[in-house]
């Protein structure tokens, strides 16, 4: 692809990818980070970067921003290198960091009017309406934040600027599960407004619930790239199930669960796909208590990669 | 990582510095003395001139044996370096107690202790193996010299234990304040006011005991290598001794009565409506403002006290006829007007002002390393613009400082019931400003290639090149060893007229290390730790 130029009209037909990187690479001395990543975004799509801790998820985005220069490979955001336009590129980024770290002595309503200002002015009533919605009092000092009030400021700093592009890095690292809901209904607007997000994560619900196409990142290597149906085929949960009685059916024959360990009145299996065939053969029982965890993304993969699953093209 | 490891990583690099560097200049003095003054007849005669000069006792406290060359030694570098080390140690404790918990990053190491009186348990005892190590830098400087192990050994804990005192100080104020700025500016105005303190008792004969009331004088009357009076060395070790465990025992008391990130000082909700907040500019001198403050009222002090002490010391120089060859020495020219010891003394604030220009740029460091700049950065700042601010912010109270230090000469010249020019004075400060300018661009440079070596760059040249300029001086040794030193070029200002245009190749060499410092630095990764 030719270096586009760096005017960009989202919506026109042709127009440049939101993201696109070529072969980018990160070495930090001997030790690569991030090898040979190409991933093209398209305008309006919610794109999520799933990889465990240490996949270079945070690297790869640190180059976007033009934070961190690559080793080899480049990055385009809406056309602009962010090579040679890093503030071209910029122009159209609003980030969401994985940990903020407030100015100890600003107040949150300080920061706020700094950072928008930076940008070259925002929207005071959009700033007050998503204050009001992450509940957050933007009259405190910086230091008197909690974790998760810190990533408000960064969170409404980010959607108070109606940016093209929001990349966010594991942005919900300390949110209450109810800001969460709220964080999530914001993707939602930003989706309906035709902006491209793009959110990293750790967490495969997270990204099962919100995005439209997924890149898998493990050790620095893209894994995959795919839609949400081929993720459902990887994801499982671990289920702990306590009985009352001896149980009747056999677990082992009920559709998708697997390595079952029965131990009195004791099972613990792994599901994967749809619950419902489990339910059903659970109906009859009589249950004590059901548990049910999502395993870390690590512990998927492990299992993804041990069980030789169906898919694995570009697999490492 | 386990609690006292992070500590000692901490403090091991500065301690073993200033114990070397303590160990040289002690080592070197002892030395040059003995060249200078080789016979019974050239000490006779030292003692005559200078053990009367009152304004030298302000400035390095009373010597009570300058006849031999431990006398000496410790006399001419014993308060300079028990302030440095009083220094060192409340930046070292302020960094470990509060600017880590500032941060955050000692937030894995809270998890890891019982609670928060255990991490500061250790960090005391780490802190004081540190305070024992620069002491013994000082021991070994005087055996490396010949100068006998008694007075090595008092001279070592003089410094440990002036250290633990000023430590334990800082202990104290890193429970009250919550940012490590505001801890290290009060435990200093301590320290600045026990300096100003001893120096008005040692330069009086009516007000000595005044000496009693400051911490560096119980230090000082431990005497090492002097003629030390027995009660008093007792009373002032048991001073320093129950005044360190009262301090520390009382942060103790204070970390166990506030929250992790919370302190004294500030009622957490204090209803001061946000003020506005549009730009770069903005944000530094927010960030600037109480720094500019403290750094200003420092500054203004060391002018007051060399502007008090100024007359006086004139008038023994001119008093005495040998003493010109003596000072030179001491202080490497004549002294024998006002203009003449002021224009050489400013240097001491030239000293001052080129940390304070490092500070800036380690400032910038900490945004980088706490991330704190990726918010600016991506929001539209360029990374040039970014660096051009804190330096002009930087370059702007470098002048606006070195004014008030002028302007508090001037002020402790007419309090001595002398008179010099205003313009004289402020011109003899404002001249410093240049070499300042050198040490910005160094550290810049430091920042830009190597920034994890922003720290080391910003105090170490700074100190390097006054020790080449202070034990070069002592051993005579030759013109280019000491023109090595941007000190050296420095121009007593007002004794004789600024000279612009050493001035602008020092500002020059600051300007280029800055353009070179700041284009690595738009290239570079931008490091969060
Ligand atoms: N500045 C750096 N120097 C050396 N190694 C680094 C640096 N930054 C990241 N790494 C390493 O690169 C790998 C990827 O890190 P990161 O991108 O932060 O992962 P993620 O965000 O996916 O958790 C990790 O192993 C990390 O230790
Ligand atoms: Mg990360």
């Amino acid at each position: 692809m030719p270096s586009a130029p760096s005017a960009a009209s989202p919506g026109a037909s042709g127009a440049p990818p939101a993201i696109v990187t070529e072969g980018l690479t990160k070495r930090f001395g001997d030790f690569t980070a991030l090898d040979d990543l190409s991933i093209t975004v398209a305008p309006g799509d919610v794109y999520g970067f799933l990889g465990p801790n240490g996949a270079g998820k945070t690297t790869a985005i640190r180059m976007l921003l033009g934070l961190a220069r690559p080793t080899r490979g480049r990055a385009r955001i809406f056309g602009c290198d962010v090579a040679t336009d890093r503030r071209g590129a910029l122009a159209h980024i609003a980030h969401v960091p994985g940990e903020f770290n407030a100015w100890p002595t600003l107040r949150g309503a300080e920061m706020l009017d700094l950072l928008g200002s930076l940008r070259g002015g925002y929207d005071a009533k959009r700033r007050d309406e998503l204050s009001e919605r992450f509940e957050f009092d933007p009259s405190k000092r910086g230091r008197e934040y909690s974790k998760g009030n810190r990533q408000k400021i960064a969170l409404i700093a980010a959607y108070m600027m109606d940016p093209d592009l929001l990349v966010l890095d594991e942005p919900t690292t300390g949110l209450d599960p109810l800001m969460e809901v709220v964080f999530r209904d914001c993707v939602e607007d930003a989706r309906r407004r035709g902006q491209t997000v793009f959110i990293s994560s750790h967490i495969l619900s997270e990204v099962e619930a919100l995005c439209d196409r997924v890149a898998i990142l493990r050790s620095g290597r893209l894994v995959d790239v795919g839609t949400l149906e081929d993720l459902r085929a990887i994801n499982t949960r671990d289920v702990h199930v306590s009985f009352k009685r001896i149980p009747v059916a056999d677990l082992g024959t009920v559709p998708g669960v697997e390595q079952l360990a029965v131990d009195g009145l004791d099972a613990t299996f792994r599901l994967r796909g749809e619950p419902t065939p489990l339910l059903h053969a659970l109906s009859g029982e009589s249950v004590h208590s059901i548990d049910i965890r999502e395993p870390s993304l690590e512990e998927l993969f492990l299992a993804f990669y041990r069980d030789d699953a169906p898919k694995e093209t570009g697999a490492s | 990582m386990n609690t006292r490891r992070l500590a000692v990583r901490l403090l091991r690099r500065g301690a073993l510095i200033w114990a070397a560097l303590i160990a040289v200049v002690l080592f070197a003095g002892a030395e040059a003395y003995r060249a200078a003054y080789p016979l019974a007849a050239d000490r006779a005669r030292l003692i005559a001139t200078l053990g009367s000069s009152r304004g030298l006792d302000a400035l390095y406290g009373r010597g009570t044996n300058i006849g031999t060359p431990g006398g000496f030694v410790a006399w001419r570098y014993g308060s300079t370096v028990a302030t440095v080390v009083a220094l060192w140690a409340l930046l070292a404790v302020t960094r470990i107690m509060r600017g880590d918990e500032e941060s955050g990053r000692n937030e894995i190491l809270m998890a890891s202790v019982p609670g928060p009186r255990d991490l500061l348990d250790r960090q005391i005892l780490v802190f004081v193996g540190a305070a024992v190590v620069v002491g013994a830098g000082a021991t070994v400087g005087c055996l490396a010299g010949g100068l006998g192990w008694a007075g090595a050994l008092t001279y070592g804990g003089m410094l440990a234990a002036g250290a633990a005192l000023f430590g334990a100080l800082a202990a104290v104020t890193s429970q009250l304040a919550a940012s490590r700025r505001r801890a290290a500016s009060s435990a200093g105005i301590v320290l600045g006011a026990s300096y100003l303190i001893r120096a008005i008792a040692d330069a009086s004969s009516d007000r000595r005991w005044l000496a009693w009331v400051s911490p560096l004088g119980w230090v000082e009357h431990l005497d090492a290598y002097g003629h030390p009076r027995t009660g008093d060395v007792v009373v002032a070790a048991l001073a320093i001794v129950v005044s360190s465990v009262l301090l520390f025992g009382l942060a103790g008391v204070l970390r166990a009565r506030r929250d992790a990130g919370a302190g004294f000082y500030e009622s957490a909700g204090s209803t001061r409506p946000p003020r506005p907040l549009h730009s770069l500019r903005g944000l530094d001198w927010r960030l600037n403002a109480g720094g500019l403050v403290g750094w200003t009222a420092g500054v203004g002090v060391v002018g007051l006290v060399l502007g008090f002490i100024a007359a006086d010391i004139a008038k023994y120089v001119a008093d005495s006829n040998n003493i010109r060859s003596t000072l030179a020495h001491v202080a490497g020219t004549s002294v024998a007007t006002i203009k003449g010891f002021l224009g050489l003394s400013f240097s001491v604030i030239a000293v001052v002002v080129s940390v304070y220009a490092g500070t800036q740029i380690i400032a910038a460091r900490t945004q980088e390393e706490s991330g704190r700049v990726d918010a600016l950065l991506t929001s539209g700042a360029a990374r040039l613009a970014w660096l051009a601010t804190r330096i002009a912010v930087a370059i702007g109270v470098l002048v606006a400082v070195t004014v008030a230090g002028g302007f508090a000469a001037w002020a402790g010249v007419r309090l001595s019931g002398q008179s010099i020019g205003l313009v004289d004075c402020v011109k003899g400060a404002v001249s410093t400003v240049p070499l300042a300018v050198l040490f910005l661009g160094l550290t810049t440079l430091a920042f830009g290639v190597a920034p994890r070596l922003t720290t080391l760059v910003a105090f170490g040249a700074v100190a390097l090149s006054y020790a080449i300029l202070l034990i070069g001086g002592l051993a005579q040794a030759p013109q280019w060893v000491l023109d090595i030193s941007p000190f050296s070029h420095l121009a007593p200002v007002p004794a004789v007229p600024a000279d612009v245009t050493t001035m602008a190749a020092l500002a020059g060499v600051g300007a280029l290390g800055v353009l070179a410092g700041g284009w690595v630095f738009n290239r570079r990764d931008v490091a969060v730790e």
